[in-house]
C-alpha cells in the first residue's frame, strides 16, 4: 500500500472506533469493546506497515491541499520521520493493551460503549497530533484531545468530583492554549504556512528575527498546559477522578508528553536563553512533583504526581533525542504502574463496600495476594527510580547527560542548578516509589472493612497487559549493554545517520545509580511513618487570583450591565416620554391655548350678547326705544 | 428566470396568501410556510451550486428602474430595483435559507392565531432575504426597516410574560440606529453620481448597454472638471457605484478631496461612525447591546432562532457591504477603536454570560461575545480576519440556531429557563444532553465544527495586522477559555451529577422525531463546515481580495 492510504487507515480506523460504538449504544457494549481493540490491533499493523516501508527514507512528508484563503494556501500534510513512526506505534501498541485490561477493569459498566467510543476518539485525535506536520492542523487535533480527555475525566458523571475534575483540565489547558495559539500565528507570520520541518530552512528569511524566540515561548505554553508543567500542573492530580485505565493511557503514557513531542517539534525556535527558560520550567516542575509525590495517600495520586515529575524531566531534556527516549520508557513502565495499579483497585472493589479503594492506609500485604501484580509492580518501579538493567536508567541518564555537557559546554550556571536538582529528583522519585511499594505490598493488611482472603488476581486481560509492561520496563530490551545507555539501538532508529557518539560520563551514571539506592534506603528506613498532613496546593491560590475574581468581575458586569447600561436606555426612553409628556402638555396649554383663548373670548362676547338677545318682545321694544332716543339726540346734536 | 426575485416575491406573496385564507385551512399554515422555505432553501442551495467563485463582482444580477425624478437644479434621482450576490452576501443568503427552514420546524409549536404568526414570518422571511441580495442602498434600507414589521408583532405577540416591554424595546433600538443609516444615505446620495446614467444624460452613449470602462473614466473626469450641468447629473442609491471615488460630486460633502468638517469633524468620518454605530446596534457590539437579552428572552423560540440565526448577520454585513467598502481610508484610521470595541464585546459578554442564570440570557450574551469576533475579524483589514468574520457570521448562524433550539426544548418541558433549576439531565434526557454538548463544544470554538474556524482566523487576523496592538488581539483570544469556562460550567450544572428538575413532576421526554430533524442537520452543518472550511471561503476568497484592494 502506498503511504497515503496507509496514513489515511491510519487514522480513519480509530475514528471508525469511535464512531461505530456511540451509534451502536448500550445494547452492543461487549461487541463495542471487542471491535474497538480489534481496530486498534489492525492500526498498530498499519502502523508497523508504515513504519517498515517508511523509516529513514529521504522525503518523509506528504502534503494535500485544504483550502485557499487570500493568496495562502493552507495545507495539511502528514510526517514518516522516526519520531511520528515511533509514537503512532507506541500509541497504539498501549491503547491496545489498555483495552483489553478495559475489558475486565470496565464489564459492569453500563456505558461500556460510551467508554471504548471516547478510547478511540482519543487514539485518533493523538494520532492527528503525531501525524501532522504543520501547527494549525496540530492546534486542531491537539484541542481534540483535550475534548477526550474531558469525556474520559468526567465518565463517570453523576460523581461531582469527576466533572469538576474534567472541567479543571479542559479550561487549565485551554489557559496554557491561548499561549500556544497565539505562537501558532506569530509563527504563521514569521514563517509564512510553513511546516515544522522547514522552520530551520526558513530561519535565514525571517525579517524581525526577535520575534523568533517569542514564538517559540509562546507555542511552549502548549506544552505547560498539556505536559502539565509548573504552573498549569495543577489538572493532572484531579484528573485521576476518571477510570484508571483511562490514566494509565491518556494521563501518563501519551496525551501528557504530547507536550514533549511539540517541543521535538518547535526545538529549532529556541535560542540558548530560552532552553534554559524552558529547561527551568521543567525542573521546578520536576522537583514539585517528586516533593508532592511523597506527601500523598493515594495510590493514583503519587502516581499522578510522579508522572508531573517524569514528565518535567522531559521537558529539562528540552524534546531531544534523550527526552523522546525517556518518553518512550517512561510510557511502558508508568503505564505498568498506573494498569497495576488498577489491578489493584479491581481486587479489592470487589471484596467490601463502603471504603476508598486507592487509599494507600487501607491496603498492605498484598504481596501474597496479588502476587504477579507485586512482581510487575517493582519491575517498573524500579525502571522508574532508574536502578541499572531497567529502562529508567538508560534514558533518565540520557538526559541528565546531555544537560551536564550543555552545562559544560555553555558555562551556565543555571544549567548546572537544573543538573543538580536533577540528581535531587532522582533520590526523591526512589524514596517515594520504595515508601509506595511498602505501603502497598508489604507489612499487615490494614482494611477491616475488606475481606483479605477474597482478594485475587484478574484474569489474563487483566495480567497479560502488566505483565507486557513489565517486560517492557526491563533494560535488555533497549540495549545489549543495559549498563550503556550509548549502546541502545534508539539513538540509531531515531537517526541513522549519526555516527559519532559523545564520550561517556561514567561518573554520572555511578551518582546517579547511587543516589536511587540511597533513596531506597531512606525510603525502607521511613517506611512505617505516614506522612499524614496534606501540603498546600496552588489550587487555593488560583482559586483566590483568577477563579474568585473571575467570577465576581462577572457578576459585577452583570449587575453594572442590568442596572447601568440598560438603565442608561431606559432612562433614555423615559426622559422621551418625560419630554413628550411636557411638550403634549405646551401643546395643550399654550399652543392649543392660544386659539382656546380666543374662542372662550369669542364664547364669552358671544354669551354677553347673546343674553340681549334672549327673546324677550319688551326687552326688544326697549331697546329699540332707547335706540330711537340715541339715534334722535345723534341727529340733533351732531347737526 | 430572474432567480433573486422569486427569491423576495415568493414568501411576500406566500404572506399574502396566509393573511387571506379562511380560518378552515389553519391547520396547513405552517405546512404551507415549511413547502414556501423549503423552495427558498432549494433555490438558495442552487445559487450556491451555481456561484463562480472565481468571480469577485456581483453575480446574477437584476436590474430595473424603478424611481426616476427630475429634481431641478439637485439633478435627477434615481432608484433602482438592483438585485444581485458576491461572496459576502452568498454565505449570508444560503445560511437565511437554512435558518428559515429551520425555524419554520420550530414554529409547528405555535399554537394560537396560526394565519398572523405564519404570514408574518414569511414576510420576515421574503425581507431578510431581500436585505442581503439588494444593491441598491434605498432598497435594501427599505427591506431593512421593513423587517422590523414582522419582528416586532412576532416578540410583541407570541412572546413570553414581558413582551410588550422586549419588542417595543427592540423596535425602538434598532429604529434609533437605522435613523443614523438613514442620514448617511441620504448624505451619499448627495454625494454619489451614477455615472452610466448621467453618460446617457448628457449624450456620450445612446444606451446603458453601450458602456464601457472609457466612457466611466470620461464622465468622472468631466464631474471633477464641473463640466456636467447640475440638472443633467444623476444621483444614485447604487452600491456597486459608492466605492469608487470618482462617482463623487467634487464639492459634495463625502468626497474624499472635500474635506468637508461638520463639528471639526471630517464628513466622512462622521458618516462611516454613524454607519458603525447603525449598523453596531444591530450587530450587537458592546455597549449598544442591551435589547438583545431581552428580546431573545421573550421572543418565541423560532423567532429567537432567526434573530440570532440571520438578523444579528444583518449588522456585520452592513459594515461589509456599505460602511467599509465606501469608507475605506476612515474605517483604517479608526481600525484600532472598531478592534477595541470587538474585544470589549468578546470579554464582557463572555463575563455576562458567566454571571446568568437564565439559560437563555446565558445564549444571548454568548451571541454577542461571538459577535465581538466578527468585529475583531474586520476590523483588522487582514483577508485572514474578513473571510473569518463571515465565516464566524454563518457559523454563529448555524450554531446559535441549534443553541436557542436547545433551549426551547427545554422550555417546553417544564416552562423554566433556569439553570440551578436543572442537574444531572444526562441520566434522563441521552440525546439530548449529547446535542446540547456538541453545540456548547462546537461554539466553545472546538475544532472540527466550524466555531473554530472562525474564531481563529479572526484572531489570526487581529494578531498579524499591522494595524493593531498584538496585545489588544491576545486578550481576545483570552475569551476562549471564558467562552469554555461558562459553557462547560452550565453543561455540568444541567446535565451532570444526580438527577434533579425544580418544581417538575412528570417524566422528561427525550428529543422527539420533530426536534431530532432540526438538530441533527445542524450539528451535521456545523461539523461539515469545520472539516471543510473551503465551503465558504472559496465564496468568499475572490470578493474580499477585491475589497481588500481598496484599503
Amino acid at each position: 500500500m502506498n503511504p497515503s492510504t496507509l496514513i489515511w487507515l491510519i487514522l480513519l480506523t480509530p475514528l471508525a472506533g469511535f464512531i461505530v460504538p456511540i451509534l451502536l449504544g448500550k445494547k452492543y457494549n461487549a461487541t463495542a469493546a471487542w471491535l474497538s481493540i480489534a481496530l486498534t490491533g489492525l492500526n498498530l499493523i498499519f502502523s508497523i506497515l508504515l513504519l517498515r516501508q517508511n523509516l529513514h527514507i529521504a522525503n518523509p512528508h506528504l502534503v494535500f491541499n485544504w483550502f485557499i484563503l487570500g493568496k495562502e494556501s493552507y495545507s495539511f500534510g502528514f510526517l514518516t520521520d522516526s519520531l511520528t513512526l515511533m509514537m503512532l506505534i507506541l500509541v497504539n501498541f498501549i491503547a491496545l493493551l489498555v483495552q483489553i485490561f478495559s475489558l475486565e477493569y470496565m464489564e459492569k459498566e453500563p456505558d461500556q460503549y460510551r467508554y471504548v467510543g471516547f478510547l478511540s476518539l482519543f487514539v485518533f485525535s493523538m494520532l492527528g497530533i503525531v501525524l501532522t506536520d504543520n501547527l494549525l492542523v496540530m492546534y486542531a487535533f491537539w484541542e481534540l484531545v483535550g475534548l477526550s480527555s474531558y469525556l474520559l475525566i468526567g465518565f463517570w458523571y453523576q460523581k461531582p468530583e469527576a466533572v469538576n475534575a474534567s472541567k479543571k483540565a479542559f479550561l487549565v489547558n485551554r489557559v496554557g492554549d491561548v499561549g500556544f495559539l497565539l505562537g501558532i500565528f506569530l509563527a504563521y507570520y514569521l514563517f509564512g504556512l510553513s511546516n515544522f520541518l522547514s522552520f530551520s530552512t526558513e530561519m535565514a528569511n525571517v525579517s524581525d528575527t526577535s520575534l523568533v524566540p517569542v514564538a517559540g515561548l509562546l507555542l511552549f505554553c502548549g506544552c505547560i498546559g498539556k505536559s502539565a508543567q509548573f504552573p498549569l500542573h495543577t489538572w493532572l492530580p484531579d484528573a485521576m477522578e476518571g477510570p484508571t485505565p483511562v490514566s494509565a493511557l491518556i494521563h501518563a503514557a501519551t496525551m501528557v508528553v504530547a507536550g514533549v513531542y511539540l517541543l521535538a517539534r518547535i526545538h529549532p525556535l529556541l535560542g540558548f536563553d530560552e532552553s534554559v527558560m524552558v529547561a527551568s520550567v521543567g525542573c521546578i516542575t520536576m522537583l514539585m512533583g517528586s516533593v508532592y509525590a511523597i506527601f500523598q495517600t493515594d495510590i493514583k495520586k503519587t502516581l499522578a504526581y510522579s508522572t508531573i515529575s517524569q514528565v518535567g524531566l522531559m521537558v529539562v531534556g528540552l524534546g531531544s533525542d534523550a527526552s523522546i527516549f525517556h518518553l518512550l520508557t517512561h510510557a511502558f513502565f508508568k503505564a505498568g504502574l498506573f494498569l497495576s495499579a488498577g489491578s489493584i483497585i479491581h481486587a479489592l472493589h470487589h471484596v467490601g463496600h463502603d471504603f476508598d479503594a486507592q487509599d494507600m492506609r487501607l491496603m498492605g500485604g498484598l504481596r501474597k495476594r496479588l502476587p504477579f501484580t507485586f512482581v510487575c509492580y517493582i519491575v517498573c518501579s524500579l525502571a522508574l527510580a532508574g536502578i541499572p538493567f531497567f529502562s529508567g536508567f538508560l534514558s533518565k541518564d540520557s538526559i541528565l547527560a546531555q544537560v551536564i555537557a550543555q552545562a559544560e559546554q555553555h558555562q551556565s550556571l543555571a544549567l548546572q542548578v537544573i543538573s543538580v536538582v536533577f540528581f535531587i529528583g532522582i533520590l526523591l522519585s526512589a524514596f517515594y516509589m520504595t515508601r509506595q511499594v511498602w505501603m502497598i505490598f508489604f507489612g499487615e493488611f490494614r482494611n477491616e472493612k475488606a475481606d483479605e482472603f477474597a482478594i485475587h488476581e484478574g484474569s489474563w486481560k487483566i495480567t497479560f497487559p502488566i505483565g507486557l509492561l513489565a517486560i517492557l520496563s526491563l533494560g535488555f530490551v533497549f540495549t545489549f549493554n543495559p549498563l550503556n545507555a550509548e549502546s541502545a539501538w534508539f539513538w540509531e532508529f531515531m537517526k541513522p545517520e549519526m555516527i559519532e557518539k559523545s564520550s561517556e560520563n561514567h561518573w554520572v551514571a555511578y551518582l546517579s545509580t547511587a543516589l536511587a539506592f540511597a533513596g531506597i534506603a531512606l525510603g525502607y528506613v521511613s517506611r512505617n511513618k505516614v506522612f499524614e498532613f496534606t501540603v498546600p496546593t496552588l489550587d487555593v491560590l488560583y482559586q483566590k487570583v483568577f477563579v474568585n475574581p473571575v467570577l465576581k468581575l462577572s457578576a459585577w458586569l452583570q449587575i453594572f450591565d442590568k442596572d447601568f447600561l440598560d438603565r442608561f436606555v431606559n432612562i433614555f426612553a423615559k426622559l422621551q416620554v418625560l419630554i413628550a409628556n411636557m411638550i403634549a402638555w405646551f401643546d395643550a396649554k399654550f399652543i392649543d391655548g392660544i386659539p382656546n383663548t380666543m374662542a372662550f373670548f369669542a364664547g364669552l362676547i358671544g354669551k354677553i350678547t347673546r343674553s340681549v338677545q334672549a327673546g324677550k318682545v319688551q326687552l326688544y321694544v326697549a331697546m329699540s326705544f332707547l335706540g330711537l332716543i340715541a339715534l334722535v339726540i345723534f341727529i340733533v346734536f351732531s347737526s | 428566470m430572474p432567480i433573486l426575485s422569486v427569491l423576495i416575491f415568493l414568501p411576500l406573496i406566500a404572506s399574502l396568501v396566509v393573511a387571506f385564507s379562511p380560518d378552515q385551512f389553519k391547520a396547513y399554515f405552517k405546512w404551507f410556510t415549511l413547502g414556501v422555505t423549503a423552495i427558498e432553501l432549494a433555490i438558495c442551495i442552487y445559487l450556491y451550486q451555481n456561484f463562480n467563485h472565481d468571480v469577485a463582482d456581483y453575480q446574477f444580477l437584476e436590474q430595473l428602474d424603478w424611481i426616476t425624478l427630475p429634481l431641478g437644479n439637485l439633478g435627477i434621482g434615481s432608484i433602482d430595483y438592483l438585485l444581485g450576490v458576491d461572496g459576502i452576501s452568498m454565505p449570508m443568503v444560503l445560511l437565511t435559507g437554512i435558518v428559515m427552514f429551520v425555524g419554520a420546524l420550530s414554529s409547528f409549536q405555535i399554537e394560537q392565531k396560526e394565519r398572523g404568526y405564519f404570514s408574518l414570518y414569511l414576510l420576515l422571511t421574503g425581507s431578510v432575504i431581500g436585505c442581503f441580495m439588494a444593491l441598491d442602498m434605498f432598497l435594501f434600507y427599505l427591506f431593512f426597516e421593513f423587517m422590523l414589521l414582522p419582528m416586532y408583532f412576532l416578540i410583541g405577540i407570541w412572546g413570553g410574560p414581558r413582551k410588550e416591554y422586549a419588542s417595543i424595546k427592540f423596535f425602538l433600538y434598532t429604529l434609533f440606529g437605522s435613523i443614523f443609516i438613514l442620514i448617511v444615505m441620504i448624505a451619499l446620495y448627495l454625494s454619489v453620481v451614477d455615472p452610466v446614467e448621467t453618460a446617457v444624460r448628457i449624450g456620450l452613449i445612446n444606451d446603458v448597454s453601450e458602456i464601457t470602462p472609457q466612457i466611466i473614466t470620461e464622465v468622472q473626469n468631466l464631474l471633477k472638471d464641473l463640466k456636467i450641468p447640475s440638472e443633467q447629473i444623476v444621483h444614485t442609491f447604487d452600491l456597486r457605484f459608492m466605492p469608487d471615488a470618482g462617482n463623487f460630486l467634487p464639492d459634495s460633502w463625502l468626497n474624499i478631496l472635500s474635506g468637508t468638517q461638520i463639528f471639526s469633524f471630517s464628513a466622512r468620518a462622521l458618516a462611516f461612525i454613524l454607519l458603525m454605530i447603525g449598523f453596531g446596534i444591530k450587530l450587537p457590539a458592546v455597549p449598544v447591546h442591551t435589547w438583545l437579552p431581552d428580546a431573545h428572552v421573550e421572543a418565541p423560540t423560532p423567532v429567537s432562532v432567526v434573530l440570532a440565526g440571520i438578523l444579528l448577520k444583518i449588522g456585520g454585513y452592513g459594515f461589509l457591504r456599505i460602511a467599509y467598502p465606501i469608507f475605506p481610508e476612515v474605517a483604517t484610521e479608526y481600525a484600532f477603536v472598531i478592534v477595541a470595541f470587538g474585544v470589549l464585546s468578546i470579554i464582557y459578554g463572555a463575563f455576562n454570560a458567566l454571571a446568568m442564570n437564565d439559560l437563555k440570557k446565558m445564549i444571548a450574551y454568548s451571541s454577542v461575545s461571538h459577535m465581538g469576533f466578527v468585529l475583531l475579524g474586520i476590523g483588522s483589514l487582514t483577508s485572514e480576519g474578513i473571510n473569518g468574520a463571515v465565516y464566524q457570521m454563518f457559523s454563529h448562524g448555524v450554531l446559535s440556531a441549534m443553541l436557542f433550539l436547545l433551549v426551547g426544548v427545554l422550555y417546553d418541558r417544564t416552562h423554566d429557563r433556569r439553570i440551578d433549576s436543572y442537574q444531572g439531565l444526562a441520566n434522563k434526557m441521552p440525546l439530548y444532553t449529547a446535542m446540547t454538548a456538541i453545540a456548547f463544544f462546537a461554539s466553545l470554538g472546538l475544532p472540527a465544527f466550524s466555531g473554530f474556524i472562525g474564531e481563529v482566523f479572526t484572531l489570526m487576523g487581529g494578531f498579524n495586522s499591522p494595524l493593531i496592538p498584538r496585545w489588544l488581539t491576545a486578550i481576545a483570544a483570552f475569551g476562549l477559555v471564558l467562552g469554555a469556562g461558562y459553557f462547560l460550567w452550565t453543561l455540568q450544572r444541567i446535565f451532570f451529577g444526580k438527577y434533579w428538575v425544580r418544581q417538575f413532576e412528570g417524566t422528561l421526554e427525550d428529543l422527539t422525531f420533530r426536534e431530532k430533524s432540526m438538530l441533527y442537520p445542524l450539528a451535521i452543518l456545523a461539523f461539515v463546515f469545520g472539516i471543510f472550511p473551503h465551503l465558504i471561503f472559496d465564496l468568499t476568497n475572490a470578493t474580499i481580495s477585491e475589497l481588500l484592494k481598496l484599503f
